[in-house]
Parts: C-alpha cells; sequence; structure tokens
C-alpha cells in the first residue's frame, strides 16, 4: 500500500521528483567520478611503480664519486636489498629537438640514460622493459602531447640524429613536477653523446620490505657518501606522480562540492514545500493511527526510490565520461592494476553520496515532524505557517552558479592575456629574440643590439644574458645560479616584493629559488662572477615558473657590462617592441634574412604567436571548461529558478486565486513574482561575482604557487565579468521566473474557494 | 438500565497558551460514554466541542485529567476490566491506539486525493489487518452497503461528490471495527440529501452495535444520538436521553410519526433549556 502511494505521489509531481532526482544524479556523477579518476590514478601510479621496480631511495649527485665506497656501505646495511648507480647526462636544452622543435622553451631538465639492470626500469607503453636498438631514443611519454609525437619522428642532439623508437614511462620522473625527464638510447650511443653534456648520477637503494626508509636516508647522510643534488624517497616520487594529474582532479573536486551543495539546498527546499502540502495528508494518515515514525518512513522510501535511480543515472554517467577523461593519465601511467577495486571504491563513493543526501533528507523530516495529528486537521489559523525562506536560496545559489562560471573564466582570461607571461619571468614584449649555441654569444648578442638601437623601427629594446654564476648565502649553501643580467626596468617583470636590480651589486631572485635559500629582500648573497667572490643585495623577488622557476637577475650595462673575463654566456634573449604602426611580421622576415648566417642560432618570435604555440594547447582547455562550466550553470540557474519559484507558487496557491478572484490580472500576478525575485537574484549575481573574483583568485593563486608564479592575481576580462555573465545569468533566472509562473494563471479560482 | 461504560474521561482539562494569553478550553470535565450508544456532543460554536473529542479519541492530550478505555487489547494481552488510560501516552503509542480501537470521520472528509476511494480504505485497513485479500472483501462490501459502486471505487477522490467522498471517508473510519467510532460534525459540509444519507448510514452502524461519538451543532443531525449531551463554556452543563425514541428518522421538520415527533419536541425542550 505505501508503495501504491509513494507511487502515486511521484506521479502526481512529476516535475518535483525529476527534479530531486537530477540532483541526486549530478551529485552522484560528480563525486563518483572523481573517486573514480583518483582511485584510477592511485592505481596506474601503483602498478608502474611495482612494475618498473621504482627505487625506495634515490640520491642524486654531480661532481666525482666512488663507487666501491658506496658498495661497501650498501654490504654492511642489512636492510638494503640492492642497489645501482645510473648515470644521467644532462643536456642543455637548446641542443635538443624534438621533431624540428628546439627545447629551449622546456622547463625541464631534459637527459639521456641506459636501461638498468635490475630495478627502476623504463617502460614501454605495454609496460615492458625497453631494450632501444643503436639510433633509436625512446621519448618520455609526458612529451608525447607535448611536442605532437609519433613514433619514427626525430630526435636531434647537435647533429646526432636519433629515431624514436616510442615512448617510455618513467616511474620516478613521469610527472611534469619531477624538474628532470630521461630519454632512454641505446649504451652505445650513450657513448657518443657523452661529449655533448655533464654526467650526474642517480644513487639507487632498493629497501627490504619492513625497514624503514627514513632511518635508511639519514643513515646514508651520516654516512658523509656522495650527496650533491636532492635525495628523493619513494613515498614523495609517489606523491609526485599523483599529484601531476591531480589538478584536474581537484578542479572536478572543487565542483562536485559547489554542486553537492547546490544539490543539498534544493533537496532541502523541496522536501519542505512537499512537507508543507502534504501536511494535511499526513495529518490525516496520524489521526487515522499511522505513527510520526511510520510517515517518515514513507517519505524516506519514496527519497530511496529516487537516489536509487539518480543515483544509477548518475553513476553511469561518471563511468562513461571517465573513459575520455582519464585517458591522458591512462597514457601517462598505464593501465591500472585493481580494476575490480576501483570500480568498488568508485561504486562506494556513489553510494556514500547518496547516502548523505538521505541522511540529510532524514535530518530534515525529523526536524519538519513537530505538527500533531489535531494541528493537521485543524485548518484553522492557530498553527503559524511557516515562513518561506526560498528567496534567500535563490540567492545563494545564483551565487554558487556564478562562482563556478567566473573562477575558470577568470583563469581563462587571466592566462590568455598578455600581461600574464610577466608571471613567468617572460618580460611583457613584442618581439623576442633568442641567441643560442653559436660560439660567441657574448659577440653575436652585442652586434644584433647595437644593430636594432640603430633601427629607428625599434621603439625599445633589451637584452637579456643569461650565465651560470656560483652563489653562496651565510656561507653555507653552495648553489648555481642562473642568472640574467641587463638592464630589467625596460620589459619589468612581475615583483611579489621589492623591485628590479637598478646598480650593480643588487640581485632578484626567482620566489622559488628565494624560497630554496630561504632569504628575503634585504639578505646578502655571494657571488663568485669571477674567481673573486662579491657581495650582492636581494633587492626583489619575482614571480618566475622558466627554467624550473629557480633564476636570478643582476644589473649589468648591456653594452660594456659583460666583460671578457666573465665566463660564458649560455644564452641571450632580446626583447623588442616596435614603434606603433609598424608592419611586424615583414620586420620579423627582414632580420630572419639577416641572421641566415648565423643559421639555427638566432631566432626571432612574435611572443603572441609562440605563446599560442607553447600554451594554446593549455589555453584552450581552460576555455572550453570555462565554457562548460558556463552552460552547466546556466542550466542550473535555469531549474533551480523554476523550481523554487514553481514551488513558491503552491504554496500561494491560495493567495493568487484570492487575487484572481478580486480581478488581479495575471499579468499582474506574473510581474509581482518577477519583481520579488528580482532582489535577490541580484543579490546573488553580486555575491557571485565578488566571490569568484577574491576567494576564486586565492584558490588559483594556489595552484599557480605549486609552478612558481607568485603573487597571482587575476587578470579579469571586464566585459565578460561586469557585464556579460551577469546579463546572461540574468536572462536565464528571468526566463526560469517566467516559466514558472505560466503555472500561476493556469490556477483555476473555483475549487480553492 | 445503562450497557456497559466503554470509555471513562475524568476531571479533564485542556489549556491552550497562546504568547503568554492562556485560554482553558475544558474545565475539569468528567464523562462516561457507554457501549453501543450513539453520543451526540452539542454546544456553541466555540464551547470545546472538537477539543472534547479531540482529547476523547487521543488525537490530542488533555493538559489534566484521565481517559480509560475499557476495551480488550490484543497487543498488551490486557482485559477490558482493567482498562487502558492513555491520557499519558506518547505521540506514537497514541497513534497506535487510535489504529486499534478508535475510527474518525470529520468535518472535511481529508481523504487522500492521490489514491482511489478503496485504497483510501484499504491504507486505513492495512493499519490493523494485515490480511489483504479478507480486508479488501470488507472493504468493497462495505463500500456497495454505502452505494459506492465497484467503478467509483476505483476513482480518486476529486472525481466523486462531496456526499460519496463522506461516504468513503465513513467507510475508512470502520473498516477496523473500532470500539468507538468519531466523527466531528460529519454533514456539517454537506447538502441536504447528502446529509441524510450519511447519518443514515451512521444511524444504521449504531443499530448494528457501533458505538458514536459524534459532535454537531445541528438538530437534524443531533436528532440521531441517543444520548445529547450539551457543552458549555468548557463543562457538561447537561443531558439529554433520547434513547427510548430511537428509529423513524425522517427529514420534515414536522414529523407525523409519533415516536419522531416526541422525539423532536423531547430534543427541542432539551435545546431551548440549554439556551442554544
Ligand atoms: N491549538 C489551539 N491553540 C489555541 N487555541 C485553540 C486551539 N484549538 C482550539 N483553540 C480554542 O479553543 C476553543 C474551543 O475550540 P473548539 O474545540 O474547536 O470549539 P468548537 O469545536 O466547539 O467550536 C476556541 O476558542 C479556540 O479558539
Ligand atoms: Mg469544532
Amino acid at each position: 500500500m505505501y508503495r501504491r502511494m509513494i507511487i502515486n505521489d511521484l506521479k502526481k509531481n512529476r516535475l518535483v521528483s525529476a527534479a530531486v532526482c537530477i540532483f541526486m544524479a549530478i551529485s552522484a556523477c560528480f563525486i563518483g567520478l572523481t573517486v573514480l579518476l583518483f582511485a584510477s590514478l592511485l592505481g596506474s601510479v601503483d602498478k608502474l611503480m611495482t612494475e618498473a621496480k621504482t627505487c625506495d631511495f634515490l640520491q642524486m649527485h654531480s661532481g666525482d664519486m666512488d663507487q666501491e665506497e658506496l658498495k661497501a656501505f650498501a654490504k654492511t646495511r642489512e636492510d638494503v636489498e640492492d642497489m645501482l648507480v645510473s648515470s644521467f647526462l644532462n643536456m642543455d636544452n637548446s641542443i635538443i629537438s624534438l621533431n624540428g622543435r628546439l627545447l629551449t622553451d622546456s622547463t625541464q631538465d631534459n637527459g639521456f640514460c641506459v636501461q638498468n639492470k635490475n630495478f627502476d626500469y623504463m617502460l614501454g607503453m605495454d609496460n615492458e622493459i625497453l631494450k632501444p636498438e643503436e639510433g633509436t631514443v625512446y621519448v618520455p611519454v609526458c612529451y608525447k602531447n607535448e611536442y605532437d609525437l609519433e613514433k619514427g619522428q626525430i630526435m636531434k642532439v647537435c647533429d646526432i640524429e636519433f629515431v624514436i623508437g616510442g615512448f617510455l614511462r618513467d616511474s620516478q620522473m613521469n610527472s611534469m613536477m619531477a624538474s628532470s625527464k630521461r630519454f632512454l638510447v641505446n649504451p652505445a650511443d650513450y657513448m657518443r653523446l657523452e661529449q655533448y653534456g655533464s654526467t650526474e648520477y642517480l644513487i639507487e637503494f632498493l629497501i627490504k620490505d619492513g625497514y624503514d626508509i627514513n632511518a635508511f636516508s639519514t643513515a646514508y647522510g651520516d654516512a658523509g657518501l656522495p650527496c650533491n643534488g636532492p635525495k628523493i624517497t619513494a613515498p614523495l616520487i609517489r606523491m609526485m606522480n599523483a599529484l601531476s594529474d591531480g589538478v584536474m582532479i581537484l578542479v572536478i573536486l572543487l565542483v562536485s562540492v559547489v554542486v553537492l551543495i547546490i544539490s543539498l539546498i534544493c533537496i532541502r527546499y523541496i522536501v519542505i514545500t512537499g512537507m508543507e502540502k502534504d501536511r494535511k495528508e499526513a495529518g490525516m494518515l496520524k489521526a487515522l493511527g499511522l505513527s510520526g515514525k511510520d510517515i517518515k518512513n514513507v517519505y524516506i522510501l519514496k527519497y530511496m526510490l529516487l537516489s536509487l535511480a539518480g543515483g544509477v543515472a548518475g553513476g553511469g554517467a561518471a563511468f562513461a565520461v571517465s573513459g575520455p577523461l582519464g585517458r591522458q593519465m591512462r597514457m601517462l601511467y598505464g593501465p591500472a592494476g585493481n580494476t575490480a577495486g576501483i570500480i568498488m571504491v568508485s561504486l562506494a563513493g556513489i553510494v556514500l553520496t547518496e547516502f548523505i543526501i538521505l541522511c540529510f533528507v532524514r535530518g530534515i523530516l525529523g526536524k519538519n515532524d513537530r505538527l500533531s495529528a489535531v494541528e493537521a486537521i485543524r485548518d484553522s489559523g492557530f498553527i503559524a505557517k511557516r515562513k518561506t525562506d526560498s528567496l534567500m536560496w535563490i540567492s545563494v545559489v545564483m551565487a554558487a552558479a556564478l562562482f563556478l562560471m567566473l573562477v575558470p573564466l577568470n583563469l581563462a582570461s587571466t592566462v590568455s592575456s598578455g600581461k600574464f607571461v610577466s608571471y613567468m619571468g617572460v618580460g611583457q614584449s613584442q618581439i623576442r629574440m633568442d641567441i643560442r649555441q653559436c660560439d660567441d654569444i657574448k659577440r653575436v648578442s652585442k652586434d644584433i643590439y647595437e644593430k636594432l638601437r640603430r633601427d629607428a623601427r625599434v621603439e625599445r629594446s633589451a637584452l637579456m644574458q643569461t650565465m651560470s654564476y656560483r652563489a653562496s648565502v651565510n656561507g653555507e649553501e653552495n648553489v648555481e645560479l642562473l642568472t640574467e643580467e641587463g638592464n630589467h626596468t625596460v620589459f619589468p617583470l612581475k615583483f611579489i616584493s621589492g623591485r628590479e636590480p637598478l646598480a650593480e651589486g643588487e640581485i632578484a631572485l626567482s620566489m622559488l629559488m628565494a624560497q630554496e635559500l630561504s632569504c628575503d629582500t634585504g639578505d646578502t648573497i655571494l657571488l663568485y662572477r669571477s674567481e673573486k667572490a662579491e657581495s650582492y643585495t636581494i633587492c626583489g623577488i619575482y614571480s618566475d615558473i622558466t627554467n624550473g622557476g629557480k633564476t636570478a637577475k643582476i644589473y649589468s650595462d648591456p653594452l660594456s657590462g659583460i666583460t671578457d673575463e666573465r665566463p660564458d654566456v649560455i644564452w641571450s634573449i632580446i626583447y623588442i617592441d616596435l614603434k606603433s604602426g609598424e608592419d611586424m611580421t615583414a620586420w620579423i622576415n627582414e632580420y630572419q634574412g639577416y641572421f641566415n648566417e648565423y643559421g639555427n642560432s638566432v631566432k626571432i618570435v612574435d611572443i603572441a604567436q609562440y605563446m599560442d604555440g607553447t600554451y594554446g594547447q593549455t589555453i584552450r582547455r581552460i576555455k572550453l571548461a570555462a565554457f562548460t562550466s558556463i552552460l552547466v550553470s546556466c542550466l542550473i540557474i535555469f531549474i533551480v529558478i523554476l523550481l523554487f519559484t514553481r514551488l513558491k507558487i503552491w504554496q500561494e496557491k491560495k493567495d493568487i486565486v484570492l487575487k484572481k478572484a478580486i480581478g488581479v490580472s495575471c499579468y499582474h500576478i506574473r510581474r509581482d513574482y518577477l519583481v520579488q525575485t528580482l532582489f535577490y537574484i541580484l543579490a546573488g549575481i553580486l555575491t557571485g561575482i565578488v566571490m569568484g573574483i577574491v576567494p576564486g583568485q586565492m584558490l588559483a593563486g594556489k595552484l599557480m604557487g605549486m609552478f612558481g608564479a607568485a603573487g597571482f592575481r587575476f587578470i579579469l576580462d571586464r566585459r565578460m565579468v561586469y557585464l556579460i555573465i551577469p546579463f546572461i545569468s540574468l536572462i536565464v533566472a528571468i526566463l526560469g521566473v517566467r516559466t514558472a509562473t505560466r503555472e500561476a494563471v493556469t490556477i483555476k479560482i473555483t475549487p480553492e474557494l | 438500565m445503562r450497557n456497559d461504560v466503554i470509555l471513562k474521561a475524568k476531571d479533564l482539562s485542556k489549556t491552550f497558551s497562546n504568547e503568554s494569553v492562556q485560554q482553558h478550553v475544558l474545565k475539569n470535565l468528567s464523562l462516561e460514554v457507554y457501549k453501543g450508544d450513539f453520543t451526540v456532543v452539542m454546544g456553541n460554536s466555540g464551547s470545546g466541542k472538537s477539543t472534547l473529542l479531540y482529547a476523547l479519541s487521543g488525537m490530542d492530550r488533555p493538559t489534566l485529567g484521565t481517559i480509560t478505555y475499557y476495551v480488550d487489547d490484543d497487543s498488551k494481552g490486557t482485559k477490558k476490566e482493567e482498562g487502558i488510560e492513555i491520557s499519558k501516552f506518547s505521540n506514537d503509542k497514541l497513534a497506535m491506539f487510535r489504529r486499534n480501537h478508535a475510527g474518525f470521520v470529520f468535518q472535511q472528509n481529508y481523504l487522500n486525493d492521490s489514491m482511489s476511494a478503496l485504497d483510501n480504505v484499504m491504507v486505513s485497513g492495512l493499519l490493523r489487518n494485515k490480511d489483504r485479500k479478507a480486508l479488501a472483501e470488507k472493504a468493497k462490501k462495505l463500500l456497495e452497503r454505502v452505494e459506492i459502486n465497484e467503478r467509483d471505487s476505483k476513482k480518486f477522490p476529486a472525481q466523486l461528490s462531496g456526499g460519496q467522498q463522506q461516504r468513503v471517508a465513513v467507510v475508512r473510519g470502520v473498516i477496523n471495527s473500532p470500539e468507538v467510532l468519531f466523527a466531528d460534525e460529519p454533514t456539517g459540509a454537506l447538502n441536504s440529501q447528502n446529509t441524510t444519507n450519511v447519518l443514515d448510514i451512521l444511524s444504521e452502524l449504531n443499530s448494528e452495535g457501533q458505538s458514536i461519538v459524534m459532535v454537531t451543532h445541528t438538530l437534524k443531525a443531533a436528532e440521531r444520538g441517543s444520548r445529547i449531551i450539551y457543552l458549555a463554556d468548557g463543562v457538561i452543563s447537561d443531558e439529554c436521553d433520547l434513547g427510548e425514541y430511537a428509529g423513524d428518522y425522517q427529514d420534515d421538520e414536522n414529523p407525523d410519526k409519533e415516536k419522531a415527533r416526541k422525539r423532536h419536541e423531547k430534543l427541542k425542550d432539551f435545546l431551548q433549556a440549554m439556551g442554544w
């Protein structure tokens, strides 16, 4: 009988039931998707690390080393299962090209290695242990998409050509967050390459099960063994792997949480109004002898049915969508090991979501079940009608929807804005000229720079020369500092604190570098620009994501500053702005002609084009995400407003009938609803804009900070944020109200009076 | 000679407090209801009739006083001589009690809009009777008796006339064979023809032994009672016994049948004395 009651009720309130079901489905879908993707990622990473036999402890080391000493150390330790020393041939990015494209803008340390003997294998796309033939190279799989690579294309190191034999998964350095990437070649090829790079060592240990890695790490440090470089343990490797694709999952999680909250708000409202509507019938049932618990159970049963349908639909959608969304992840880390487990966990996530919603519904039912049978039966004015708070919730939902639209949108507008490059540690200019890999970079750059100064079409230009200096802070640290010299005021960077260096003796550090050296503006650094150390004061800290985000800048005169005693310049960059009205393409072509004699070593690019080439893919993806979330949010706004207004009309049916009876026209009734709602819609929109900018910026800033871009501020597309988005939301909201109030017109006068 | 007492209310008080204003609706009221009686409660509007009915039927708890039913209770296995005192029961316990021992008919019929007439009866029946088949038989028979045919019983309340709806409600009220059927102005919203119709059904049920307590403020309905209680200002001012004149009910203000006329006179006199 209860079943029949429920079925009839569902039939009668089709719209409301469908809405509840949809909210349950959407929540289940998003949460299920988050769990599914995250579990798959962990599963894939785990499988990859097992199959590749990732080491438990890794010490990078550059400089001399004594393998015998290490072997002796390993022998004394009962917790060491195996050890190996793998060499990594670090190359300058500017001499490597993949399918004709130089890796100069890569933020990674790229280098070569050969397959290891007993563990830390580089695996192929089927997780097989790769054995490259002579003349072939295996490329880290993360470059496949980034550089649009195919098997059979050519990789060049200086003049040595390799055929790309395939792609490799490197369980240690697969993540874009790991700063090195290993290319795998045959041992014979490795020998040929050795002259072009510098060798680093990866000292790796496998620790027996049950022993503490941290204890080993400490013991290694105390033993005075080679340790010039970072030290990493398996848990950290696992975390870096998990984090790399985790950003996307984080975004989905954010959306899931917002969607769940919106769903709960809507469901709460629907349940309360539903109970209000059923009050008489429920009271009647109580009078007949149903207990409050019985009635609650009927409701719960009803919502359980709905949540079952919602859970199945949402779960199905989650599994369907996870395929395409997880493609990149599967490519990077391979298939996950424990598929059944992953499905179980995801199902558990979906069930848990529905369970949370049901508990929530139960709570609402409990709270609103204070009406005794008599109160329900007596249709008198004794029982104060519950105040409806629907309008306030309209504001809340509007705000949440706008937040959901604006965060991705602001991110997109920021990233695609020209000014954004200054966050990346690149001056904001129109044209950039790179001078690399030629015999005398110092002289060539000076010549070009002087030529530019005589060119009347050039508005301004700045020459930046990068060298590597040894530096020490507090007499302790001894680091290589990639230092860019030049006049940094011409094309200023984004400074988090302080300012750019203006004179000799001043140095600016990138945020990550300053963090690594744990120093701040005002501190001093000793810099070995020649044999003798010179003291530099830190005058500012800037945002930078180039070269792994760890760089420094000092002032020097572009023409006289860099004398011959200085070490070699590694590369130079000239930033150029043309006078307005000059034809940039023509100018670039003309200059490219002049520099033909230098071959490939001088490159001139239009920055806008360059940005599009390098980050276009990412920007387009963010834009797509922004567009999608605008659509989804509009849908949410429409459904929620339609629903809330409609429920409100139901509640106020009597008033409407009365108004109609005394001759108020439908037009006026509808207009009244619109006017009433409008205030709350506008309030919601305003709140949403503020939230989308302020906390949204904080959120995005945290994300960007992980990559070294500090002091992140949204660069707003004002027209979009302040005009178009609010306008669209307003229109959609009004459409929702109008659609809902159409029902008010159809309410008949007779039966209610 | 009276029948057994089926329900005994002692020193009932009911006080409503609304924002510091206290209203004493029932004042130390005591009453016994006898098995097989058609007890009618009359009184001015606002005198507390409904409040009394709700308290007696266990829909609401009195502020003070006791209400004892002398009925067998299967669920507890108690015999009627022991009596069940319900005035301190929890809401759920009261609900249990109502489903087993009390039936209801209200002024507005309060049928469940989303269920057919038959289902409305069944919902109530299933609370007590688990044998669905037997119950459906019983429900159909009762509905036929009140002239709701098979086709109409499948209709939803909104598709039935007010009289039909109220007849369905009466069937629902007695489907569990309650010890007492409570009715609060069951004809208040009906036209004359339907009123007679419903009253006839109630009279018929009473003649078969159904105890009924009915609140009304019309003479026509009150006439059906065997015992009239007059409520004024929260206390019983007097009562009048019509038991000896039961039967021969007519719609006429000036009935020609001897019994009906006498009953009519007696009731009128009584009400006049009450200042009605
Ligand atoms: N829930 C309540 N809260 C406050 N006052 C009430 C409540 N229910 C009834 N009353 C008051 O009790 C008095 C008696 O009501 P009621 O029993 O309905 O009278 P009757 O049915 O005789 O017309 C009325 O004055 C009414 O205002
Ligand atoms: Mg009343």
